[in-house]
């Protein structure tokens, strides 16, 4: 008998003749989460196993997993050699507590005479018979104990099933480059992306003296717990205060967000293309601000001239992306009082519908911006930030 | 580097480093425990206590505490409430009374803000108006922490013993302490609270004076230490060092200087900046403290620009936006203008002339170039 998590996959199962380039990624991120742990991972049947480690760990172990994508559920079960009159005996010594409880038995093995349900009536039977308080309840039990008698006379025992994210495994869906701002959002629509499977990089503008130094480490922070959903995850931060100081100068007060949003798209797509990521992503949610109307959206989609811009909150409401912060542990971050853009550079009216052309011809007043963009792109600091699981 | 923070903290006399050696590593035993170097250790601690008591003047005793946040919850957590009373505590005080009286008024017992002028003194009419016979806690800060206001405890001690006899009246010396001379019996409150860092002891050492016969219960419970009132094992480094820091920070102590350096600062920054707001009265406030409101401009920029130019100063709120950090510049009647260009410039015996003059001339540049950049 030995201590195991069972490891359910999730969508990768539907995935055909690519199924084992999944399944390998899966296991790749799985081992790289689990690293840091002393544990093997098994695989066998369109399941992982984890084996090996101190039962001190195994909630660790659970946590760290429940952040991998492409995981349908967990469970920490009982591992035993096949033996229908041995597997009350287990359950007893490891039993919960509670009084309603059912059997359930999945029966891979054929080689067995019973049904599966014959086996479930047996078992149900000899744990009645050892403890009478108990009794069986099909329909609403407080406890569902799981018998999974598997081909290979292996037999695995389990009472609960804790649901994962899903998803698919961070990696096969390519690299994306996080516009990563300080706030709610934009570590909220990292985790979505990351979700579906791609490997995320982020982009952070920094504009010292203006915002303080708590501000960029507040995105260290935020990078950090990104990097426990999607692993490696290095942050570019990019000197913005010049061309901050620049668009103040040269551009109409009501443009300066705008034109602030359209260079810091042509700076991270520059820098993703130069990363080898196919797509930028930011929290933009419609309509939530001025910079983020259908119009401002048009204008800023315009200096993206090679790569996407994904945008997977577009639809959702500000009460939903915090729900899901909060699920992810990045919205205490978010919250925190540093400010990601200093007040002189925030209009008190900005324009709300941009035009196109009244746009890129403020963004052509600015004076030397090639050669700003440049020095920013040539001075970017890079911040390796290492993952930070469990 | 150019240190212009010094109410917010002061480096340690490195000379404490011995005494922290000599208590943690030789003479390292428990206080309360019976063998005679124990004996000699509590007898160091009563020491300190009373060289303390006799460098502030005051007829009682002294309670170490963790810090001067503590020891005004002590003051007031610890001293006696009754039905119906009140508690009175200045609209500006630090975060740790203010705080503090949040929660009691929390918890049910009714509690007064008393207004403060615009330098940060707390304003005698309305004081007079809420002190009433009723009225069994009274806390009010020696000197602004914002402003360097002196607030007169004297003559507020006396107003509330004449209608409210059984009051206990606290004061937060922290920024008093080792930066002005402290009479405490001359002032005649029941309870002043000190921290140590800010006169260059060791941060983590608080203090609290208890007149004689003023009696107030514990907050922290347990093995008894410090005749009941703040169980824990002694922290000897620390209270004695700290009786060491503040006999040679009063040594020290050239108030006509650091009056001269800081009216010297006021006067030039006027100059450079013609928007703002000199909150500090230097007829009513401490030597070293120079509180000042600039406007439309965020005081955390200047500060960040001078911290690369190797200068540090203060900001008086922090640069937010949040309710909790424009308290401080709506009791002192500030416009909405000023509330992100506060900043607080703050010296100590250290501070020479030649740093005030380069810290000008730097404020001078860095304010010129951040005027360029103010809202359109």
């Amino acid at each position: 008998m030995e201590k195991v998590i069972l490891i359910r996959f999730g969508e990768i199962f539907l995935k055909g003749k690519n199924k084992r380039f999944f399944e390998n990624l899966l296991e790749r991120n799985i081992k790289n989460a689990l690293s840091i742990y002393d544990c093997v991972i098994e695989k066998s049947h369109n399941r992982f196993y984890v084996a090996g480690y101190d039962n001190e760990i195994e909630d660790n172990i659970i946590q760290t997993l429940q952040k991998v994508f492409g995981i349908h559920s967990l469970s920490p079960a009982i591992k035993m050699h096949t033996d229908i009159d041995k597997i009350a005996d287990l359950i007893c010594d490891s039993l919960p507590v509670a009084q309603k409880f059912r059997v359930t038995v999945k029966r891979a093995d054929k080689t067995i005479n019973l049904t599966s349900t014959e086996i479930a009536s047996q078992i149900g039977g000899d744990i009645l018979v050892r403890k009478p308080d108990m009794v069986v309840d099909l329909h609403e039990p407080q406890l569902n104990i799981n018998v999974d008698i598997r081909e290979n006379k292996t037999t695995y025992i389990f009472f609960k099933n804790i649901k994962c994210f899903e998803g698919m495994p961070v990696g096969s869906s390519g690299k994306g480059l996080l516009l990563l701002s300080g706030g709610i959002d934009s570590p909220v629509a990292g985790f979505r992306m990351a979700k579906r499977g791609m490997q995320i990089n982020g982009i952070h503008f920094h504009s010292y003296p203006f915002t303080s130094i708590q501000a960029k480490e507040k995105v260290i922070e935020l990078g950090k717990i990104i990097s426990g959903y999607c692993g490696h995850f290095p942050l570019f931060v990019v000197p913005f205060t010049k061309i901050q100081q620049a668009i103040h100068q040269y551009c109409r007060e009501d443009f300066m967000i705008t034109v602030m949003r359209m260079i810091m798209v042509e700076i991270a797509e520059k820098i993703a293309i130069e990363q080898k990521c196919g797509a930028l992503i930011t929290g933009e949610s419609l309509g939530q601000v001025a910079s983020q109307t259908l119009e401002s959206l048009t204008v800023t989609n315009s200096r993206a001239k090679n790569l996407p811009i994904l945008r997977p909150l577009i639809d959702m409401d500000k009460t939903e992306i915090i729900k899901i912060s909060k699920e992810i542990d990045t919205f205490e971050t978010s919250i925190l009082p540093y400010e990601d853009c200093c007040t002189v550079f925030l209009p008190k009216n900005p324009i709300i519908k941009p035009k196109l052309s009244v746009a890129e011809a403020e963004y052509n007043k600015i004076v030397g911006l090639k050669e700003l963009i440049d020095d920013a792109i040539n001075n970017v600091e890079i911040v390796k930030i290492t993952n930070k699981r469990g | 580097m150019i240190y212009l923070d010094t109410s917010a903290t002061t480096a340690m006399y490195p000379e404490i480093l011995d005494i922290i050696k000599k208590y943690a590593v030789e003479e390292y035993y428990n206080p309360s425990a019976l063998y005679t170097k124990a004996l000699n250790v509590a007898k160091e601690i009563k020491a300190a206590k009373q060289k303390i008591l006799d460098i502030l003047h005051g007829n009682g005793t002294i309670v170490f505490t963790g810090s001067g946040t503590e020891s005004d919850n002590m003051a007031m957590f610890g001293s006696k409430k009754f039905k119906d009373c009140k508690v009175l505590v200045s609209e500006i005080e630090h975060s740790a009374i203010y705080q503090s009286a949040k929660k009691l008024q929390a918890q049910g017992v009714q509690v007064e803000f008393v207004k403060c002028d615009c330098n940060g003194i707390v304003c005698e009419n309305d004081f007079k108006e809420k002190l009433t016979s009723n009225v069994a806690f009274v806390s009010i800060m020696h000197v602004s922490n914002e402003t360097g206001g002196i607030n007169d405890i004297e003559k507020l001690v006396s107003m509330t013993k004449a209608i409210a006899p059984k009051a206990i009246f606290h004061s937060d010396g922290v920024q008093a302490v080792g930066k002005m001379p402290i009479n405490l019996n001359k002032l005649g409150v029941d309870l002043y609270t000190f921290s140590a860092h800010k006169f260059h002891g060791m941060k983590g050492v608080g203090g609290l004076y208890i007149k004689k016969g003023v009696n107030i219960n514990p907050i922290i419970f347990g093995g008894g230490q410090e005749n009941g009132l703040r169980s824990a094992t002694e922290n000897v480094c620390g209270i004695v060092s700290t009786a060491y820091a503040l006999d040679k920070t009063y040594k020290l102590l050239d108030i006509e200087k650091n009056k001269k350096l800081i009216e010297y600062t006021a006067q030039n920054l006027t100059k450079i900046v013609p928007n703002c707001v000199i909150n500090t009265n230097f007829d009513k406030s401490l030597s070293n403290i120079l509180s000042i409101s600039i406007k439309d401009t965020r005081g955390e920029v200047l500060v960040h620009m001078l911290e690369d130019k190797g200068i540090i100063i203060g900001t008086g709120s922090a640069c937010s936006a949040s309710k909790a950090h424009t308290r401080v510049p709506i009791a002192l009647g500030l416009s909405k203008e000023y509330f992100d260009g506060m900043l607080r410039i703050s010296i100590d015996n250290c501070t020479t002339f030649e740093e005030v003059e380069i810290f000008i001339k730097e404020f001078e540049e860095c304010y010129k170039f951040l005027n360029n950049f103010t809202a359109k």
